[in-house]
């Protein structure tokens, strides 16, 4: 139990001193999440957008695939994008194995699927007379889009929080696609994993409580957000 | 441009295998009023949201100002509005969705004016109910601000689909008066369905009947629920009077089958012995003698148990009457025409 506590207390002494080794993770877990995220919001909300508000033959099945790919293990990610951008793979040309950039499509992929899955449900959970009552005022296809958008935002903000959620606290991509190298590519999450592994638990704690603290940011704002809009 | 404001030609329209609507000809003029009204299901609703540009046609064409129209065509942007019967409100204040629609075709010009002008016109005061949300209004407060949205574009032509339908008498006092006010202020064309027809009879230049997709012009009708005897394939003319005017008095296997039969071919009598024998009769309860704007024919409305009719009256006959006596009404059957 001591040692918990000590961790606690360690890792505050970490976080207050400005630890360069605990604050590089922290960079490059924003640096790769923002990159993953924009990537993921960029073609996830049109797509869920268009899966849920159209109707198509095999709009079903496809629904069905898209819920499924939602419970895609990391290491599976971690594995096909590590397969894809060695050297050997299709996308070898790019060299972002073991880069920034490599986590980021591989957590691109993991959240794709969220946005797109839990922005398709919003659309579809809005009242079908909301685009009868656009189109009474006789509006283009263009502002049709934008407004309907505008009424489902909160459903898109909790797809997007959703898929935050998970892109900040996966292990698996980050350690296949990145390689956890320190200065470089180790995450949050991947050093938690080395550092509990080394027995370094304040450390591990100290970069548990910045990921604590960042979830809560992020939800702070999203509240904030809610009530004066 | 020639000719009248909105023309529908050879209008069919299909849910499924099913025809819905079926209508050759149908003009509306400019600056006039055109009540529609008919049973629940009749195509009404279906009616409308072609018209309004909400739901594409399967056959036919619209026509307004003389160019071809259909969903989102850039002509009828802010000209043609609709206020239809599951209208909602979008989650925002008042103030944005009543000009929500000017925002759409971008008018900047006076939009705070048209927005204030269009509140006062159903009767909210914009001082009070510009900021509010909407999740504050009452029901018969947010059908008006619907309204006022609408109104808020000033349209050339106004759709709208039972408006004053489940709302308080204030609220429909408020609509009514507001409606009237888009054709006088601004010249508005209106089609308005509603199933008060003494209404509808009071301010329409013309009234249409629409049922079972069909659209009645010419006169006033009445759609009765008539036996069907299954068995022999035919109508059962022979029954009592509640079989022919009271659908749950059809039950299977018999059932019924609707039918119509035109105000001219529905007569009244204060004398039981002077209809004739052939005649299906009743006795009903006259609720109100009207002048018919169209046609300029004198209307006696009648209730049957809850079923309202109308049947063509003379001037002589008129001063026989008044609301709230009792008096027989009869018709042959071989007026009756099914659909």
């Amino acid at each position: 139990m001591d040692f918990i506590v000590g961790g606690i207390v360690k890792a505050f002494h970490l976080l207050l001193a400005g630890d360069q080794e605990t604050y590089s993770a922290v960079k490059a877990t924003i640096y790769v999440s923002s990159l993953s995220m924009l990537a993921s919001l960029v073609l996830g909300i049109p797509s869920g957008f268009a899966l849920g508000y159209f109707s198509f033959p095999g709009k079903k099945a496809l629904r069905m695939v898209v819920d499924t790919l939602m419970a895609l293990p990391t290491v599976f990610i971690g594995l096909v994008v590590y397969a894809l951008i060695s050297s050997r793979g299709p996308l070898g040309s790019l060299g972002i194995l073991f880069s920034l950039p490599g986590i980021a499509l591989g957590q691109a992929i993991l959240a794709l699927p969220v946005v797109a899955a839990l922005s398709a449900m919003s659309v579809e959970s809005l009242d079908s007379r909301i685009r009868h009552t656009l189109m009474s005022f006789g509006v283009s296809r263009t502002r049709l889009f934008f407004t309907t958008i505008r009424e489902v935002r909160f459903g898109l903000l909790i797809a997007a929080l959703n898929a935050y959620g998970r892109v900040t606290t996966e292990v698996g991509i980050s350690m296949m696609v990145g390689g956890n190298i320190k200065w470089h590519t180790r995450t949050i999450t991947t050093a938690i994993a080395l550092e509990t592994g080394k027995g370094m638990f304040d450390t591990g704690i100290a970069l548990g409580l910045i990921l604590l603290m960042i979830a809560f940011a992020v939800n702070l704002s999203l509240s904030f957000l809610r009530k004066y809009e | 441009m020639t000719g009248a404001l909105f023309e529908i030609r050879r209008l069919v329209h299909r849910y499924k295998d099913r025809t819905v609507l079926e209508e050759e000809f149908l003009d509306l003029e400019a600056g006039t009023i055109t009540g529609i009204s008919g049973p629940n299901g009749g195509g009404k609703s279906t009616l409308i949201n072609i018209l309004g540009l909400i739901v594409k046609p399967f056959q036919g064409t619209l026509t307004f100002k003389g160019e071809k129209v259909e969903p989102f065509s850039p002509v009828a942007r802010g000209r043609i509005a609709t206020l239809t019967q599951d209208a909602s409100l979008l989650s925002r204040s008042v103030e944005e969705n009543v000009s929500y629609g000017l925002r759409a075709i971008q008018h900047a010009k006076d939009r705070k004016a048209r927005v204030g002008s269009a509140l006062e016109a159903v009767g909210l005061a914009p001082s009070r109910f510009l900021g509010r949300s909407v999740k504050a209004l009452s029901g018969g407060e947010a059908r008006r601000v619907a309204l006022a949205a609408r109104l808020a574009l000033r349209p050339d032509i106004l759709l709208l689909d039972e408006p004053t339908a489940h709302v308080d008498e204030h609220s429909n006092a408020m609509i009514r008066r507001a409606v009237l006010h888009a054709r006088e202020a601004w010249g508005t064309t209106l089609l308005i369905s509603s199933h008060d027809r003494e209404w509808l009879e009071s301010i329409s230049d013309r009234t249409l009947t629409v049922f079972s997709g069909r659209i009645f012009k010419e006169e006033r009708v009445n759609i009765l629920a008539v036996p069907y005897d299954y068995e022999t394939e035919t109508h059962k003319f022979g029954g009592t009077v509640d079989e022919f005017l009271n659908p749950l008095s059809c039950p299977p296997p018999s059932g019924c089958f609707s039918a119509i039969l035109p105000a001219s071919a529905l007569h009244l009598s204060h004398d039981p012995d002077g209809i004739p024998a052939d005649a299906v009769r009743f006795h009903s309860t006259v609720s109100g003698v009207f002048l018919s704007n169209k046609n300029k024919m004198l209307y006696a409305t009648l209730l049957f148990r809850d079923t309202p009719l109308s049947a063509r009256i003379t001037a002589s006959q008129a001063g026989t009457i008044t609301p709230g006596q009792a008096i027989y009404a009869y018709y042959h059957p071989s007026d009756l025409s099914f659909r």
